[in-house]
């Protein structure tokens, strides 16, 4: 097929990417990277160099507006970064050498099990956060605590950080992940924010889109050196995904449907089932 | 959100003006990174529009730009390779640049302990990038 048909295409996959990732709440990568693989055929590693890039530039563009809104907390932030950049170093690191022993097959079985897991934690209703966590010595040194302005109840909110060490940890494990896979891993940093350190949610979504950009720039860095971003997939997904997610963020809220949301995990369970299944040499 | 959090004293954020630098920041990295990648890419295309994606796909048009000298040569050369790789890595260096400023406000805020974490951070990812990107090439 004709170069310029298949970047039209590739726009397409990432403005679908982004909205549809927007609409379920877990970003543009966890459905690029298996429609780059099982869709188009692309091998695994540039299909994770690409991904990563267009979450780079999607974290970058929301991240902006929450930084700007003061609704992100860069102290908490910052901190948690210490956890997920050598967590990412060393996922990525891992998926190199993986990929250069021949052990694709591997990476394609835990991509699809580590999708069907955030497909879950997607179906999932857990309840709203703002539940009290008590403070450890760590967050009281740190002084792990902020406030924002609630536009909606016009009030400011006030919080204090704390379960420091769990939520160190399950920092580490999300910057694993989106090392390995080039996604987000924004399911996994909300968690740690939102239940370990008991941030409000707006706080904790907007911190996480805030280290995710950091996160994934350690990934995208050591994947362009290592030769495995090409441009020619990376660019115009970057460029649909951030058309698709910005359209998500004006278009969608309006539009928020269950049954849309839905429809959208139960695609993307059917995509990692694929995933898994051609990890195990079933497919 | 805590008890104690509710009725916390002080904040320790950053000054206003940082979170507006950072956002301004974080804004022109990606203005500067998308305009690159996508006048780069209509320029890729006009040169190539009669190869087919499996022809372009089997050889990265980065390899050739990724040393500073290649990179250099191919900007002044008006190629659109080398404008495509300097697009990405406007892109990746945006968030690391985020995080230098982030280090320079918690310093001029005399947060010693936050300056230490924001440098720490910025030399994980700098050496990170710079030393295992190419052994893992």
């Amino acid at each position: 097929m004709l170069l310029w048909v298949i970047l039209l295409l590739l726009i397409a996959v990432g403005v679908a990417g982004g909205l549809l990732g927007s609409l379920a709440g877990l970003g543009g990568g966890v459905v690029i990277v298996p429609i780059l693989v099982i869709g188009l055929g692309v091998p695994l590693l540039e299909a994770i160099g690409a991904s990563a890039v267009s979450v780079l530039a999607t974290s970058t563009t929301t991240g902006a507006a929450y930084v700007r809104d003061h609704i992100t907390d860069v102290r908490i932030g910052m901190f948690l970064e210490i956890a997920t950049v050598p967590g990412a170093l060393l996922g990525v690191t891992a998926t190199l050498v993986l990929a250069k022993v021949g052990l694709q097959p591997l990476l394609l079985f835990i991509l699809g099990v580590v999708l069907l897991i955030t497909v879950l934690d997607g179906v999932r209703h857990r309840p709203a956060g703002d539940q009290p966590v008590p403070a450890d010595a760590r967050s009281l040194r740190l002084h792990l605590e902020g406030s924002y302005l609630d536009l909606h109840d016009h009030r400011e909110v006030r919080y204090r950080a704390g379960r420091t060490n769990p939520a160190f940890a399950t920092m580490f494990g999300a910057g694993l992940v989106s090392g390995m896979f080039g996604i987000g891993s924004g399911a996994l940093k909300v968690t740690a924010l939102e239940r370990f350190l008991g941030l409000p949610v707006k706080v904790a979504t907007a911190t996480s889109n805030f280290m995710i950009g950091v996160t994934v720039a350690a990934s995208s860095g050591i994947l362009l050196l290592a030769g495995a971003v090409n441009p020619l997939l990376a660019a115009p997904v970057a460029l649909g995904t951030v058309t698709g997610s910005f359209l998500g963020s004006r278009i969608l809220p309006r539009a928020r449907n269950e049954i849309l949301r839905v429809l959208f995990l139960g695609a993307v369970a059917a995509l990692a089932t694929e995933l898994v299944l051609r990890g195990a040499g079933v497919a | 959100m805590t008890a104690e959090g509710a009725r916390a004293g002080p904040t320790f954020q950053l000054p206003p003006e940082a979170y507006g630098r950072m956002a301004s920041g974080l804004r022109y990295g990606l203005l500067a990174a998308g305009t690159l990648l996508g006048v780069a890419l209509l320029f890729f295309l006009s040169r190539h529009s009669g190869e087919t994606f499996s022809q372009a796909l089997q050889q990265n048009p980065l390899r050739g730009y990724l040393s500073p000298g290649g990179l250099g040569g191919g900007l002044l050369g008006g190629h659109a390779e080398a404008f495509l790789t300097l697009g990405i890595l406007v892109l990746v260096a945006t968030p690391i640049l985020r995080v230098a400023l982030g280090a320079y406000y918690f310093h001029r805020a005399h947060d010693a302990t936050l300056t230490r974490i924001s440098l720490t951070v910025l030399v994980l990812l700098v050496v990170g990038i710079v030393v295992l990107g190419p052994l893992l090439a």
